[in-house]
């Protein structure tokens, strides 16, 4: 139960730091466009409750270790749609977005931190191997 | 063979190093000792109860609140609980999952999978999968 909520407390961190980071760089995009951005009183407050809500779907993707890949992959896609959802219906409720183009460039931003996410994910996990192997290399048993 | 002996305060500073020009069968025993894996735990086969040395296995499972222990090709059931396993067999034996613990020095290589878990080959050719939660422990059990 810790370690899920552990978890959690880690998605949330992560969205949220996601959600400045965009916000950020959307910032100085606009400044540069000469269109500045001023953001509500609101809008801070938003980033903490969308961190919050898109962490839920984050249980689909825990104690997987005795799934098929293919179960895997479905999680996964289920769990990119439902962030997705939750990201466009917060996003909505707080003004990130008030015209079409404000919504394709807040499709654009999820596509791209998701999968920037996942990316960095998979590079962390293959070097976390290499250097699990590298230790096994100097304990490991003859046969 | 010069032995010398350290007292220190700490089990966690407890360490043997071992000069040798090569790797004799009696440095081999020696190892095993000092590591623990000489010993052995009672495990049944068909009726009969024989004694198993942590070397030779590969993994513990837990299915269905019964403990069953793999070697290279065999499988046989203990009475030990896996929480008892985990303390008799450390520090190379550590869980990969809730209900399996694998003996580290029995894993060819470990390869990186969806969803931030491992899969682990052992040297018997078997996969097992190391879920995401337990990567932590076993890196630290390999001192990394």
């Amino acid at each position: 139960m810790m370690t899920k909520f552990k978890l959690m407390f880690e998605q949330v961190l992560l969205i949220s730091f996601g959600i400045v980071i965009v916000m950020s760089f959307g910032g100085i995009f606009a400044h540069f466009t000469e269109h500045d951005i001023y953001f509500s009183w609101y809008h801070l407050l938003s980033i903490p409750l969308t961190g919050i809500a898109c962490s839920l779907p984050s249980m689909l993707l825990m104690e997987m270790e005795h799934m098929s890949r293919k179960g895997m992959i479905l999680r996964m896609v289920l769990h990119c749609v439902l962030v997705y959802a939750i990201t466009m219906i917060m996003g909505c409720l707080f003004s990130w977005y008030d015209s079409v183009v404000g919504f394709v460039a807040v499709t654009v931003s999820y596509f791209l931190v998701y999968h920037f996410v996942w990316v960095g994910a998979s590079i962390l996990g293959k070097q976390e191997a290499h250097e699990i192997n590298a230790a096994l290399d100097s304990i490991r048993d003859e046969e | 063979m010069r032995v010398q002996y350290e007292q220190v305060m700490d089990k966690e500073q407890e360490c043997a190093l071992i000069k040798a020009v090569e790797c004799t069968a009696e440095i081999k025993n020696a190892i095993e000792l000092l590591e623990g894996s000489a010993a052995g735990i009672p495990v049944m086969k068909d009726g009969t109860t024989v004694l198993c040395k942590l070397s030779a296995i590969y993994y513990f499972e837990s299915v269905d609140k019964k403990t069953f222990v793999y070697t290279k090709d065999n499988c046989y059931e203990t009475k030990y609980r896996l929480y008892e396993i985990e303390e008799l067999a450390y520090p190379y034996f550590a869980r990969c999952s809730k209900a399996m613990i694998l003996n580290l020095k029995k894993i060819r290589q470990v390869s990186s999978e969806l969803g931030a878990r491992m899969n682990a080959e052992l040297l018997n050719g078997e996969k097992l999968v190391i879920a995401r939660s337990y990567v932590k422990e076993i890196k630290r059990r390999l001192e990394l």
